[in-house]
């Protein structure tokens, strides 16, 4: 009970605001809000390392300036504010219910897996790693940076992100040290709120259809919760953070690189990104990968004649040319080219600030990861060898993941553009990546490699697995639309033009962040082309013209 | 002719539509079947996994594992000053990564035995069958 306190109120409510600023009336804000106030604890526990003070000082301080930051954007935006222009489609079911509906299904599901919290189990690493990274955060600066540095704690891997110990050093803030478990059970229900971010994305996913492919998206939201508790097995309710930064990756790719593109979908996003890199070494790559990726589909690339260029998500043509010659002879069209890699190095960079600075922080003081400390001895082929046993062992729902991507790919795929999602290929590209780094370390590792995937892979590929649930997911939503004959796209686009019709009539920064954080993702024009040819799914109710794309 | 061939097919052509709709029903049925059954097993697992971790003896031993830990949580804190230097004497790998936690916020942990106050190993006692022994250095 008072780990579920220190969550709701302790890391709930100060994260509240900004979670309703970026989710306003949409079921994510309930599960968001813990998140941001879990991320909140680890930059505070950043500051108490790198400057001075205590968790709970700073902790206090960002949360206070994070909400009143909130409230003047509130205050700012509120003039421009358009009237609601997006509406929904007209159903006898009420808006509100359905938000009801996601949440409390949602929440009923993961708290399946949360019934395992009364067996009281703490994983051995639960104990030599967060707990007593908990226990350091606790007694502050000193305490925190002398601990961090003493050879007798390298068990520990002292350089991973501080996100879990902080959020437990919270919890003994508030009901004192009389359980270590407090600190656990206060880990696997931010795991909790992170699967269900990464569940409210699948069912946000047909948010504008009609009530049954809406209800079976809501389920299957549900049902990828539990699912990614079983995935970890034990190891989802014992204090380990691997399932909290598979969960938040996850999340982080369902609302950034599945649903379309929206200022909604890509601020959940970055939180998510943020909060799994925040939390493990393996979180922070996988989260570099999973930004790039975001920041290459909201600022994609496309190849032109003379090679890549800019190509904007809001239909401004760049004339940027491959070559550096011509570009650079053209003033407008270099400003133009160099604004839009600004911006793409910023998509990237200002998520991964907080992250990096952890990691920068632990190169600064002299910590490093223990991992590549020496070389192991072993041949790289054998190791090689050892890890690809040991990763397909543990990857045996891919084959049926790689079934649904081509099956879907061939029956689903008008579906799928009309619907406004991401290429399959974006999740596919960071569910490769995350493994080839996890791979490359085992390889180039310290370890032996036989007891090191012992011990650790069923632990390092949980995120692999989570992923591939929550694909099989989302081609779970998309097959009912198509066996129901009926798109989830057309109604959600329709209203997205008629919003970006709305707020061209209202400049000013709401008119964008009403219309985008409405419940539904916005259409993403650029990967959604209506097939021109007759006879394809939806033709009847297909909007007239393609919506303009959104300008972020 | 022209006129009786026409409606033919346009009737063909309806025929194919109406084939090519229920083929397209069907895959997407199949589909939706072939991830509803994954995500039932996943949701499957789940519940063993519950009913693994709930069973009486695995409660029993997490909660006597935990009973366990605060009490040599407390021992420590007990037994040893706050702020003092200990050498863990223990040679069993676990034992010495346990006492490094518990210690944390208390006492300080040192590689080297010179250089600590305090000799700490974790021997049969009270808590749960074993307990801290604390002597000088």
């Amino acid at each position: 009970m008072s780990a579920l306190l220190t969550v709701v109120l302790g890391l709930g409510v100060p994260g509240l605001l900004p979670a309703l600023a970026v989710g306003r009336r949409s079921p994510v804000v309930i599960l968001l809000a813990p998140v941001i106030g879990a991320v909140f604890a680890a930059l505070a526990a950043g500051l108490e390392l790198g400057i001075a003070g205590s968790l709970i000082d700073w902790y206090l301080l960002i949360a206070l300036l994070a909400n009143l930051a909130v409230i003047a954007w509130w205050v700012a935006a509120r003039d421009s504010r358009p009237a609601p222009v997006l509406a929904a489609p007209r159903s006898w079911f009420p808006e509100w219910g359905w938000y009801v509906v996601t949440v409390a299904a949602l929440l009923g599901a993961l708290a399946v897996p949360l019934i395992a919290l009364r067996s009281h189990m703490i994983g051995w690493d639960s104990n030599s790693i967060w707990l007593t990274h908990a226990l350091m955060i606790s007694g502050g600066h000193h305490e925190l940076l002398t601990s961090l540095k003493n050879h007798t704690y390298t068990f520990s891997n002292p350089d991973y992100p501080p996100l879990v110990p902080a959020s437990g050093a919270l919890a003994f803030k508030f009901f004192g040290m009389g359980s270590l478990l407090i600190a656990v059970d206060t880990t696997v229900f931010l795991t909790a709120c992170a699967l269900g971010l990464a569940g409210a994305g699948i069912a946000a996913a047909a948010s504008d259809a009609s009530p049954l492919p809406r209800a079976i998206a809501i389920a299957t939201g549900a049902a990828v919760c539990i699912a990614g508790f079983a995935v970890a097995n034990k190891y989802g309710i014992d204090g380990h953070a691997d399932l909290l930064w598979a969960a938040a990756a996850t999340a982080a790719i369902v609302w950034g690189l599945i649903l379309p593109r929206s200022t909604q979908a890509l601020a959940v996003s970055w939180i998510c990104a943020i909060a799994a890199s925040l939390t493990k070494n393996e979180g922070l790559a996988t989260a570099l990968i999973v930004l790039v990726l975001i920041s290459v589909r909201y600022r994609p690339l496309s190849l032109s004649r003379s090679g890549w260029r800019a190509d904007s998500v809001n239909g401004r043509t760049s004339s940027v040319s491959g070559r550096a010659g011509s570009h650079f002879s053209r003033g407008p069209a270099r400003a133009g080219w160099w604004r839009e890699w600004a911006e793409r190095a910023a998509f990237v960079l200002v998520p991964a600030v907080p992250g990096l600075a952890w990691a920068g922080l632990m190169h600064l003081i002299g910590i490093h990861d223990v991992f590549f400390r020496s070389s192991s001895g072993q041949s790289m082929t054998g190791r090689a060898t050892a890890t690809i046993d040991g990763m397909a062992g543990q990857l045996k729902i891919v084959p049926v993941a790689l079934f649904m991507l081509v099956a879907g790919c061939l029956v689903l795929r008008r579906y799928r553009e009309r619907a406004g999602f991401a290429n399959p290929a974006w999740l596919w590209v960071a569910w490769l990546g995350s493994l080839a780094v996890i791979f490359a370390t085992y390889v180039v590792g310290s370890y032996p490699i036989h007891w090191w995937l012992l011990t650790s892979v069923s632990r390092t590929t949980i995120f692999a697995q989570v992923l591939v649930y929550a694909d099989i997911g989302i081609w779970l939503v998309l097959a009912i639309a198509g066996a129901s004959g009926r798109d989830i796209g057309p109604a959600r686009e329709a209203a997205n033009a008629a919003a970006e019709a709305g707020a061209a009539t209202r400049p000013g920064p709401a008119a964008e962040a009403d219309a985008a954080t409405r419940p539904g993702p916005a259409a993403d024009p650029s990967e959604s082309p209506h097939p021109s040819g007759p006879g394809g799914p939806g033709d009847a109710t297909a909007p007239t013209a393609t919506p303009p794309a959104r300008r972020l | 002719m022209r006129s009786q061939r026409a409606p033919d097919r346009d009737s063909g052509a309806s025929g194919h539509r109406r084939r090519t709709g229920t083929s397209m029903r069907l895959s997407c049925a199949f589909l939706a079947a072939v991830a509803v059954v994954t995500l039932g097993l996943g949701v499957r697992q789940d519940l063993q996994v519950n009913a693994s971790v709930l069973s009486p003896a695995a409660v029993r031993n997490a909660t006597a594992a935990d009973k366990q830990e605060m009490c040599l949580f407390r021992a420590f804190r007990r037994e040893l000053p706050e702020g003092a230097t200990f050498y863990d004497s223990d040679a069993n790998l676990g034992h010495f990564q346990r006492l490094a936690e518990l210690a944390t916020l208390w006492a300080v942990p040192e590689q080297n035995p010179a250089a600590a106050q305090w000799r700490v190993a974790i021997v049969p006692g009270h808590c749960a069958r074993i307990g801290l022994k604390v002597w000088r250095a």
